[in-house]
């Protein structure tokens, strides 16, 4: 994530580049999107490791080929999620497997359910089911935000790391990752609003 | 901003730091995998993006066309005439407007080519091939197109074949296959203009073929469109539908591993199996062969996945190729109809 362009500009901006033959862009794009997409996937395959590589590459080698026709009407990681579904599909159906991964995340039971508790009255966080539920839409929120967003967020509040240290592991003046960090707040905001039109202060009670 | 506000703010920023916690730090991706993954993708890219495209094509395509026009009038012209003609045509230049640039634009670049070609009258690997071009291939002779966008079109011995434009071509003569790849991600249509009607494909592997007062149109993958003169039929996968001018529309049923397609998978480009993973492979394979790709358990379909190729296998057809790569390997095959049957090769623990 760099300066104030918008995403969308910079998805594109990277895309050309590595349609171009930019190995640099090449190495970016992978170290960007591959750790978000592995983790995205492991969440819809039951932590299967072997099964989401599988998915993961399918993916990850269709998008290259077809980079060049990356137009940036959605993010660069809205496409490969939805690509990785389709792969998701397919792997399924080639295994003889029962699962289906095309039911939409906010049409899941599990999330149904973890949706009405944390929105009910009698929500108690102390619930090991419910819990697991949050802490599984919080990991997906985290897959959706540029990766820098992610570890900073994971950084300051999982692990208690200062901002000096945030902005040593990323590489930016302190400053610069205060910035961050203060974006990538609204930005997980805002992400977990818009992926289950809810309002985080609802949990707190 | 007012105190509510601030409050508000706080509260989501609790509320959000609290969620984070309970989530837990995520989970890391295990170095081996990450490795395996780059290796793979990044051999893809490699090979994707490899080809020429768009502006750059095109310059090269323009100065070889320049290059190739100007040559035969070096070696004829003695350099007193060629002086002379230099300036005569310096002259002319100055009087008359530039010559048109030719309206062409790339299509694709030839991916095989197979058959004798003594006068070097066809385009060989590797050539880009643009619009307005016009291939025609004669006995024994076959080729295939690689077009933009991982599509593929193949051209059978004894074809003549117009490049009218990026997505459309004229049949004049012949057979020809189209690969227009999975349908998920493919972004045009393909069309292929006949004498007898218009074949447009709506997804994803067909042949056309006119003889006479015929069109044969076999559907090997999705289904294609054929608009005639007076009515438009439909195929799907498994038919191959045979408009004739004399006695109608009639439709036969054709299996995706039908001999009929034989000729197409002998053009089939070659898969550069370098780095590639040999569950990658198979499944190369069994599209071009029209076969459903089978492990006897999803213990050998993750060691296919986690098994690295390295070399060619370029001058083999698919299914010669499956046998040659396998032979090599703990797994073992069997071809059926329909089918590719992995097993794993029992010899190695006797």
């Amino acid at each position: 994530m760099t300066g104030n362009t918008p995403q969308i500009e910079q998805d594109r901006s990277l895309a050309r580049r590595v349609a171009g033959g930019d190995q640099e862009a090449f190495d970016a794009f992978f170290r960007e999107y591959f750790p978000r997409l592995f983790r995205f996937t492991l969440l819809r395959v039951d932590n299967d490791s072997e099964v989401a590589e599988e998915i993961v590459q399918r993916t990850m080698c269709i998008v290259v080929r077809k980079m060049a026709t990356f137009r940036g009407e959605a993010l660069l990681f809205t496409w490969l999620c939805q690509i990785c579904r389709n792969e998701l599909n397919a792997v399924f159906r080639e295994r003889g497997d029962e699962r289906r991964a095309d039911i939409p995340i906010d049409d899941h039971p599990a999330v149904q359910a973890a949706l009405e508790s944390i929105i009910s009255s009698d929500f108690r966080p102390e619930t090991a089911q419910r819990s697991d539920e949050i802490a599984r839409f919080v990991r997906v929120t985290l897959e959706h935000l540029p990766a820098s967003y992610a570890t900073a967020l994971e950084m300051k509040y999982v692990q208690g790391n200062s901002v000096a240290e945030i902005a040593q592991c990323l590489e930016l003046s302190e400053k610069a990752a205060e910035s961050v960090l203060s974006r990538a707040r609204g930005a997980f905001k805002e992400r977990f609003r818009s992926l289950w039109d809810f309002e985080p202060g609802f949990v707190v009670n | 901003m007012n105190d509510k506000t601030t409050n508000d703010k706080d509260r989501d920023d609790e509320t959000m730091a609290r969620m984070l916690r309970l989530a837990g730090p995520r989970s890391p991706v295990p170095d081996d995998i990450t490795k395996r993954v780059y290796a793979r993708v990044q051999a893809e890219w490699r090979s994707s993006s490899t080809q020429p495209e768009g502006s750059r094509v095109y310059s090269e395509v323009h100065r070889q066309w320049k290059k190739d026009r100007l040559r035969p009038w070096l070696r004829r012209l003695a350099m007193p005439v060629a002086l002379a003609a230099a300036i005569f045509l310096a002259i002319a230049v100055v009087m008359q407007p530039s010559p048109p640039v030719p309206a062409t634009a790339p299509v694709g670049t030839i991916a095989r080519f197979v058959g004798d070609d003594p006068g070097g009258l066809l385009p060989a690997v590797g050539d880009t091939v643009y619009t307005g071009d016009r291939i025609t291939t004669g006995a024994g002779q076959g080729m295939s197109l690689a077009l933009d966008g991982a599509a593929s079109l193949r051209i059978d011995q004894l074809t003549v074949l117009l490049v009218e434009a990026k997505d459309t071509f004229r049949l004049l003569q012949g057979r020809v296959y189209a690969d227009t790849g999975d349908v998920l991600y493919r972004d045009r249509k393909l069309v292929i203009e006949t004498s007898m009607g218009r074949v447009t494909d709506v997804g994803t592997q067909f042949s056309v073929r006119i003889a006479d007062d015929l069109i044969e149109v076999a559907v090997r993958e999705g289904r294609v469109d054929v608009d005639g003169d007076t009515d438009i039929y439909v195929a799907v996968a498994g038919e191959r539908l045979l408009v004739d001018g004399q006695s109608g529309v009639t439709t036969e049923m054709l299996a995706p591993h039908d001999e009929h397609w034989d000729w197409a998978a002998s053009l089939s480009p070659a898969f550069e199996i370098e780095n590639k993973s040999l569950l990658d492979f198979l499944r190369w394979a069994a599209r071009e062969t029209g076969r459903e790709l089978v492990f006897e358990s999803n213990e050998l379909r993750m060691s296919a996945m986690r098994t690295d190729l390295h070399g060619s296998v370029s001058d083999f057809d698919p299914l010669e190729a499956v046998e040659s790569v396998l032979a090599t390997t703990k797994f073992d095959v069997r071809i059926e109809a329909g089918r590719i049957v992995i097993g794993s090769d029992l010899r190695d623990t006797q």
